[in-house]
C-alpha cells in the first residue's frame, strides 16, 4: 500500500518534472509593487506564446541580488533563464550573458534611450534590454510646505532649513514621531547612489572616479556635501536611516511621517494608492542642488533583462524579453506602477502623463542621470561602491569626520586601483 | 556567551524543579532555538525597528527612554542588539544541556547536604556546580564554535554594516560580493584555523582543571 502511494507520487513528481522542463524561469525584483507587474506581464506572454514560466522573486537589496546572481552565473547554472540586471551590472555579468543581437530581429534597439543602449554593449554585444530606467527624485508634502508657507526647495541647504521648520512645527502640534527627510542609508548600494547625487550637486564635487579613471573624491565641496549630510542625522533624520533600504524609507514618508524622501519614482504609484494615509498630497521634483551655484544631480539607476548564457532555450528567453521590454508592456507598466519607460517615445503619451505627472516635467532629469563609476571600473566595481559607502556610512554615523573619511577612502581606492580596474 | 551560560543554568534550574505545567513550559522553552535563524532575526528586525518596532514601543510606555532608539542602525546599540538576539536564541541550547547534566545528578549527595542542613545556594556551588560542569563545559565549547563563525543572525540584522562584520561575513564579502576567491578563501582558512585553536586550546585547558579539581 505505502510502496503504491510511493510510487504514485514519484510517477506524478516525474510528469510534473517533464511539464516543468520546457518552462522559463525569470528573475524579478520584488521592490513595492514590481512583482506583481512582473507576473502579471510574463502572464500575458504565457497565454500570447503557449510556454508556461516560472517567476522567482529575489531580494530587495540589489548588493545581496548581485551576489545571488554571481553564485548562479558562477556555477553556469541553467536555473534562471532570463535576469533582471542593474545598470551597473552589463559590465561585470557580461560573460554569462548571451548577445541578444544574435537572437532579436535588426533593429530592435533602435527606439530606446541610446545611452542605456551603450551602457548594455559590451565589447560590441548586447548583453541586455532595457526595461526600466530610473533616477532619484524628491518627494516632497505639498500640504505640509504650503500650511507652512515654504516653497519647494532648491538646494540641501534650503531642504535642511524646512525640514527643521517644518518638523519643529508638527511636532509641537503633537506629531511625535515627524521628520524631516528620508533617504537610503544603510551601508549597500542605496547609500552609494544617495551620496554620490549629494556630493554630484555641488560644484566640483565631482565624481567618485571619473571617466578617465582618476579618483577625484577627495575634494572639499565632496566633504562640504557629505558634511551637511552627516547633520541631518538626528537632527531631520531619524538616526534609524542608517540602516533603512528604498522600502523602509517608503514605510515612513507613506505613513505620513516625513516631510521629505528621497527615492526612485516607483514610490509615486505607491504613496498615492487607496491605501496610502497621503494620497494627493504629495509632489515630485528634481533632487536639490547643493548651494546655490550647484546643480541638481540624480543617479542613473534602472534594470534590464539579459539571458543567461547557460539557458537551454536561449530564443524562447529572447522572445520573452523583447515582449517584456515592448512599448504596450512598458506602457502598462509606467502607468500600473510607475516604472519609467526606457522609450522617450512614452514620455509624450497622454495616458502616461496622465498617470505620472511627472514624467513629463522631470524628463531632463531623466534623460541626464549621471552614472556611477562601473563602466571604467570594471569588475572592481563592487570594491569600489563598498568602500564608498562604509566610508560615507561611517561619516554619518559620526564616528569620522567628512574630510578624513575621503582621505581615507582616496587611499583606499588608490590601492584597489593598483590591481587594476 | 557567558550571559548565555549563565541564563542557561538558572533556566535548567527552574525546569528542573517540580511543578505544574513543567513539560509545557519546556516545550515552550525550545521555541527560540526550534525557529529557524532568519526567520527569527528577520522577526527581531521588526520588533527593532526604529519606528515602527514594538520594542520601542514598550520601552516608551514604560518611560525608560523619551525617544525611540534606532537599535540595528546605531553604531553603539547595534552590536548590543545582536548580542541580545543571539543570547534570547541559543539560551536555551545551553539550558537542554544542562538540564540533562541535571538530571543525572545523583540525589544521595543532595539527602546528605539536607541532613547536614547547608543552605541552598552553598550546594548549589559546592555540588550541583561541579557535578554539571563537564556538561557545561561542552554547552559552552559549541556556543563558543557558534559565535566565532556566526553569520545568519548578524547578516539579517545590520547586513555588511562594518561595527558588527564577524569573520564570516568578511569571508562571505570577499569571496561572494568581491569575486575574490583566492583572498576570500584565504579568510576562510584563516577563520577555521582560529576555530580549531580555540577548540584545542580550551580543552586542553578544561582537562587539565578538571583533573586537578579531582
Amino acid at each position: 500500500m505505502k510502496t503504491r502511494s510511493l510510487l504514485m507520487l514519484a510517477t506524478t513528481l516525474t510528469i510534473a518534472g517533464q511539464v516543468q522542463a520546457a518552462d522559463l524561469t525569470i528573475s524579478c525584483g520584488a521592490v513595492g509593487a514590481e512583482l506583481t507587474l512582473c507576473k502579471e506581464g510574463v502572464a500575458r506572454w504565457e497565454a500570447q506564446s503557449g510556454h508556461s514560466v516560472e517567476v522567482v522573486s529575489t531580494p530587495n537589496s540589489a548588493t545581496e541580488r548581485l551576489s545571488l546572481y554571481q553564485q548562479i552565473l558562477n556555477a553556469r547554472s541553467g536555473d534562471i533563464d532570463v535576469f533582471q540586471i542593474d545598470v551597473v551590472w552589463p559590465g561585470m555579468l557580461a560573460p554569462h550573458l548571451i548577445d541578444l543581437d544574435e537572437y532579436l530581429p535588426k533593429g530592435t534597439t533602435d527606439d530606446f534611450f541610446e545611452a542605456i543602449v551603450d551602457n548594455n554593449t559590451v565589447d560590441g554585444r548586447l548583453v541586455a534590454m532595457p526595461w526600466f530606467t530610473d533616477a532619484g527624485v524628491l518627494y516632497y508634502r505639498k500640504d505640509l510646505l504650503e500650511k507652512y508657507g515654504l516653497a519647494v526647495p532648491t538646494t540641501w541647504e534650503q531642504l535642511t532649513e524646512e525640514a527643521r521648520t517644518v518638523q519643529a512645527g508638527e511636532r509641537q502640534a503633537g506629531h511625535k514621531d515627524f521628520w524631516g527627510f528620508v533617504f537610503q542609508g544603510r551601508a549597500y548600494e542605496g547609500l552609494t547612489v544617495d551620496a554620490l547625487e549629494w556630493i554630484a550637486s555641488y560644484p566640483d564635487g565631482g565624481t567618485i572616479v571619473n571617466d578617465a579613471g582618476d579618483i577625484t573624491i577627495d575634494n572639499p565641496q565632496a566633504a562640504k556635501a557629505l558634511t551637511l549630510a552627516a547633520s541631518w542625522i538626528g537632527d531631520i533624520s531619524p538616526q534609524g536611516v542608517l540602516n533603512y533600504t528604498e522600502e523602509e524609507s517608503r514605510g515612513v514618508f507613506q505613513s505620513g511621517n516625513a516631510l521629505f524622501m528621497r527615492n526612485w519614482p516607483y514610490a509615486w504609484d505607491l504613496v498615492q494608492s487607496e491605501q496610502s494615509d497621503i494620497r494627493d498630497k504629495v509632489g515630485v521634483v528634481a533632487l536639490p542642488a547643493g548651494g546655490a551655484d550647484g546643480h541638481s544631480a540624480a543617479v542613473l539607476g534602472g534594470w534590464n533583462l539579459a539571458v543567461s548564457r547557460y539557458s537551454e532555450h536561449p530564443q524562447m528567453a529572447a522572445d520573452l524579453v523583447a515582449f517584456l521590454t515592448s512599448p504596450e508592456e512598458q506602457k502598462r507598466r509606467a502607468i500600473e506602477g510607475s516604472y519609467n519607460p526606457t522609450l522617450p517615445a512614452l514620455y509624450q503619451d497622454k495616458e502616461v502623463l496622465a498617470a505620472v505627472p511627472f514624467f513629463g516635467t522631470l524628463y531632463t532629469t531623466f534623460t541626464s542621470a549621471i552614472p556611477r563609476p562601473s563602466a571604467v571600473t570594471g569588475d572592481k566595481y563592487p570594491r569600489v561602491s563598498n568602500a564608498f559607502f562604509n566610508t560615507v556610512h561611517e561619516v554619518l554615523s559620526g564616528k569620522i569626520d567628512a574630510a578624513q573619511g575621503l582621505a581615507s577612502l582616496q587611499s583606499e581606492l588608490e590601492r584597489i586601483k593598483r590591481r587594476r580596474w | 556567551m557567558s550571559l548565555e551560560a549563565v541564563l542557561g543554568v538558572i533556566v535548567a534550574l527552574v525546569l528542573n524543579a517540580h511543578f505544574r505545567g513543567r513539560t509545557l513550559v519546556r516545550a515552550a522553552m525550545l521555541i527560540p532555538w526550534a525557529i529557524p535563524t532568519v526567520v527569527s532575526a528577520k522577526i527581531w528586525a521588526w520588533m527593532l525597528n526604529d519606528q515602527f518596532g514594538i520594542i520601542n514601543h514598550l520601552l516608551m510606555a514604560l518611560g525608560l527612554i523619551d525617544a525611540p532608539l534606532s537599535w540595528t542602525a546605531d553604531a553603539s546599540l547595534s552590536m548590543w542588539a545582536v548580542i541580545m538576539v543571539d543570547v534570547w536564541k541559543a539560551t536555551p541550547f545551553v539550558a537542554l544541556l544542562v538540564l540533562a547534566a541535571l538530571q543525572m545528578l545523583p540525589s544521595d549527595c543532595y539527602e546528605a547536604a539536607k541532613v547536614d542542613g547547608i543552605h541552598p545556594v552553598r550546594v548549589f556551588f559546592r555540588v550541583t556546580l561541579p557535578l554539571i560542569t563537564p556538561a557545561l563545559l561542552v554547552a559552552v565549547i559549541f556556543r563558543a564554535l557558534d559565535a566565532l563563525r556566526v553569520f545568519d543572525v548578524i547578516y539579517v540584522l545590520t547586513s555588511n554594516a562594518a561595527s558588527t562584520m564577524t569573520m564570516s561575513i568578511y569571508a562571505r564579502q570577499q569571496l561572494v560580493e568581491f569575486q575574490d576567491v583566492g583572498y576570500g578563501s584565504a579568510a576562510s582558512t584563516l577563520l577555521f584555523m582560529i576555530i580549531a585553536l580555540v577548540t584545542v586550546v580550551y580543552l586542553y585547558l578544561g582537562r587539565r582543571q578538571l583533573g586537578g579539581g579531582s
